[in-house]
């Protein structure tokens, strides 16, 4: 179906390719996953299917790319359209119009297809990612999961016979995300549609895929079935891991796979619970109570966060977990109850005064990003609070924050963890000890959340509070001490990370899932009781 | 529901707003109001994204303000209601009620405009506005459409950049602030349109583009300009051909777009089909225009309170004449 040969491609502007000297080949009806950290090159070898690269690019290309017989690099992408559908990352950014019918029509009015079929098409790409009952509604109404499957039937439309996903779920919560693969599995399985997807979370996905790629700085480093070559990436799923370091062969890829294996383990001590930390609450949310158009928000939310504790929020879309964080900064007021920061009540500060004592990071950094250097953007912040700027003090944040060697450097030609990192140190310019995450591994790689996990580790050890909020459980599990779980604003579980985790199948990460009962969460946690 | 086609509308608005603009009769005027608010009530859909105005608190200032400037500046008319030293600078003078009531009656016809105007915008959905544009400009259509979803996101990433700043202690006092908040906005606002630039590519679009134009449709669209332009002259010069040269002229670009958009290979999805409804809906609402127009002025919708106030007059086949202007909402409760 696809056969590269040789390919090797530059973007305009670069000096090193983006891709080097890569052959690959995909089957007809195969399902193919395309891992890798961020730069290298999943979106670039994607875009390379449908002539997106060099046709829209621009940039150097050499080598050879045939999809079904049809040379990519002669034809062009509106060729193309027709054999190969096309998602992107970002559910927001790929709506052309507003209403769910007219969106998928539009690569078929495009195509000149006659009307009669086109509603036959239309219904057909409806049913494939069970969007019929939503055909009418505008695209506004929509969650981020529903937009992104309608970004796969408006791919469908034409009937292609190849679909390329650019990490279609990374923007989306676990549900959404879930939603959003179970399609791609029917379609893969039911009309042998090949697809290719280029994908962080591996673990959910690993079992559907025939095989997996992975690249390494613009090279194909493995290649092959993905119980191959899954144990032998640095980003394989914690079940992986655990298989590789107790031996299980053939590598389990599901719970299910790996349950003869974990009976074989011998049941130990629960490890001792983590302490936390006490002292004087750094944060302290009583009775807090915000609605918004006559609907509440948050009920009654009580919370607390002491120095050198890490808590994580969980909960699903639409809980409340943004709109908490929010009123702690001052940029919502709740109607009712308490926020003390410091010791000192927040209400009738502003969002500027409180936020000196607070770090926040919002959901998007870039957001937050508009100066020429890195340097500036934490001078910035230092200029709005009318606080000095000392160079070596700034210099010994980026430092920290492992953004030495780039602090001249324009911050939004950094990589994704870097750009985040960098509107950390934006918000944390005043050295406050209480900070705020809203989703912060949302769309990083494996060695962006390391480097997170990392730093927050030395934050905590110097007495600073964490406040996670995070759809991602396995990093709850690695870090917190205590998790929130909150639900239509109000919380139904609190209590130490261990409990509450294991106790609610829907947040229970991989780990405690295979070991229900043991009081293990991470592969560590699973290691240490062996040895 | 049944919905009628955006050019039944389209009809529909003109007529109504010929009628508004020519009558002077605050009768029929009141009457043009309420059948455009009760069109509204019954042909628009809940969620089209209509613009809302506090409809009755904005008629209720254009009828206090356009009442009281007249009142104050018009100093014609018989019934004297009080007197203003002349020495004043434009109001002074005899205020009137003939003055009152005639500026009254030009509120009354901004207020009925509105609320035609209104009344389309809540019932016919952007998209199909922009469907009529001919396939030949179907660029100019879709650029459009895009606005559409491009804008209220934009709106969404501004506030959500002025929360990020603010979070870091930003605040807005002066110019130089601004660019904290336009720089990402800017940045960000590319980014969004770079991405759906490629989707739009990746589904194909711009498949048909590159269509050549033929000679003499090149010719017949220079023919047409070519005549409007004369035409417009001739009317400055206050020659009354100069409409017959316009007419041509348009009638020249019409058919030149014709003959472009039968080039183009696009389709469009759900293409509405004619039905009677939308033919009863056009001749309705153009039966009180050609009966009520021709009428020598003043006789048909016309009225003047001066020089002395009298009961404007109301004439029972005028009346039914205008209700063929709320054909739509009949319809609409008959189905």
């Amino acid at each position: 179906m696809i056969a590269i040969r040789r390919l090797t491609y530059t973007y305009p502007q670069r000096s090193s390719p983006a891709l080097r000297d890569v052959t690959w080949d995909v089957a007809d009806g195969e399902f193919v996953l395309v891992a890798g950290a961020s730069g290298s090159g999943k979106s670039t070898l994607l875009r390379c299917l449908n002539g997106l690269v060099p046709h829209f690019s621009g940039g150097v290309l050499a080598g050879r790319v045939t999809v079904g017989g049809i040379d990519v690099v002669a034809a062009g992408p509106r060729v193309l359209s027709r054999h190969v559908g096309f998602v992107a990352q970002d559910p927001e950014a790929q709506a052309v119009l507003d209403r769910v019918e007219g969106e998928i029509a539009f690569a078929l009015e495009n195509a000149a297809v006659p009307p009669a079929e086109m509603r036959l098409r239309v219904e057909e790409a409806l049913d494939l990612v069970d969007l019929t009952p939503l055909r009418d509604r505008p695209l506004h109404t929509l969650s981020g999961g529903e937009r992104q499957r309608l970004a796969i039937a408006a791919a469908l439309a034409l009937r292609p016979r190849v679909l390329a996903l650019d990490e279609p779920t990374s923007q989306l919560d676990p549900q959404s995300a879930e939603d959003v693969l179970r399609a791609l599995v029917r379609l893969n399985e039911d009309l042998g549609l090949t697809i290719i997807l280029a994908e962080h979370r591996l673990e959910r996905i690993a079992r559907y895929a025939d095989r997996l790629t992975y690249l390494a700085a613009g090279r194909v480093a493995h290649d092959g079935p993905v119980r191959e070559v899954l144990p032998r990436l640095p980003a394989a799923p914690p079940l992986v891991q655990l298989a590789g370091a107790l031996g299980w062969r053939p590598t389990p890829l599901t719970i299910k796979e790996a349950k003869p294996f974990a009976a074989a383990v011998t049941p130990t001590a629960a490890p001792p619970a983590a302490e936390s930390p006490a002292g004087l609450p750094l944060l302290q949310v009583e009775g807090l109570r915000f609605s918004y158009n006559g609907h509440l928000t948050l009920k009654d939310v009580n919370l607390s966060v002491a120095p050198g504790e890490a808590v994580a929020l969980v909960g699903r879309n639409g809980a409340g977990k943004s709109t908490l964080l929010r009123c702690i900064v001052g940029l919502l007021r709740g109607q009712a109850g308490e926020v003390h920061i410091n010791g000192r009540p927040a209400r009738g500060r502003d969002v500027a005064d409180i936020c000196r004592e607070v770090g926040y990071l919002p959901q998007n950094p870039d957001d937050l990003l508009f100066a020429d250097t890195v340097a500036d953007e934490i001078r910035a912040t230092l200029r709005n609070h009318g606080l000095p700027e000392r160079a070596a003090e700034i210099a010994a944040s980026l430092e920290r924050l492992n953004l030495g060697d780039v602090a001249a450097v324009y911050p939004r030609d950094l990589s994704v963890g870097q750009r985040q990192r960098v509107a950390l140190g934006a918000v944390t310019a005043t050295r406050p000890r209480l900070l705020l995450f809203d989703e912060p591994t949302r769309g990083l790689d494996r060695a962006a959340k390391e480097e997170l996990l990392a730093l927050w580790r030395g934050w905590l050890a110097e007495g600073a509070a964490l406040l996670l909020v995070t759809h991602d459980v396995e990093m709850a599990a690695a870090i917190a001490h205590r998790t929130v779980v909150l639900s239509q604003g109000e919380v139904i579980a609190a209590g130490p990370t261990r409990d509450v985790l294991t106790a609610t199948p829907h947040f229970a990460p991989q780990i405690a899932r295979l070991f229900p009962g043991r009081g293990w969460l991470t592969v560590a946690d699973v290691l240490a009781a062996l040895n | 529901m049944r919905t009628f086609d955006a050019r039944a509308w389209v009809v529909w608005l003109l007529a109504g707003g010929v009628l508004v603009l020519s009558a002077r009769n605050p009768l029929y005027l009141l009457l043009l109001l309420v059948i455009s608010r009760i069109v509204q009530a019954a042909c628009a859909a809940p969620d089209v994204g209509a613009l809302r105005l506090p409809f009755w608190r904005l008629a209720a200032a254009i009828l206090i303000f356009s009442t009281l400037f007249n009142l104050l500046t018009a100093h014609v008319g018989e019934t004297m209601l009080a007197t203003l030293p002349a020495g004043w600078w434009l109001i002074g003078g005899p205020l009137t009620l003939e003055a009152a009531v005639y500026g009254f009656i030009t509120g009354l016809s901004l207020v009925t405009l509105l609320s035609l105007f209104l009344a389309f915008n809540a019932i016919v959905p952007t998209a199909e506005l922009a469907g009529l544009t001919p396939a030949a400009l179907y660029e100019l259509g879709l650029v459009l459409l895009v606005a559409i979803t491009y804008v209220p996101e934009t709106a969404r990433q501004f506030r959500r950049i002025r929360e990020a700043q603010a979070i870091r202690g930003h605040r807005l006092r002066g110019l130089r602030d601004w660019r904290p908040i336009a720089i990402p906005l800017l940045v960000g606002g590319l980014e969004r349109a770079l991405n759906l630039a490629e989707t739009m590519v990746a589904r194909g679009y711009g498949a048909t583009a590159h269509v050549g134009t033929p000679r003499p449709v090149r010719l017949l669209l220079l023919l047409g300009l070519g005549l409007a332009l004369g035409g417009a002259l001739r009317l400055t010069w206050g020659a009354a051909d100069g409409w017959g040269f316009v007419a041509a002229g348009v009638l020249a670009v019409a058919l030149a777009y014709r003959a472009l958009s039968r080039r183009v290979a696009r389709t469009r999805y759900r293409p509405r089909r004619w039905t009677w409804a939308d033919t009863v809906v056009v001749i309705a609402a153009l039966l009180p225009l050609a009966l009520l127009l021709p009428l020598p002025g003043g006789a048909g919708l016309g009225y003047a309170p001066y020089p002395r106030l009298s009961a404007p007059p109301f004439s029972a086949l005028a009346g039914a004449l205008l209700l063929g202007l709320a054909a739509p909402a009949a319809l609409e409760a008959a189905s």
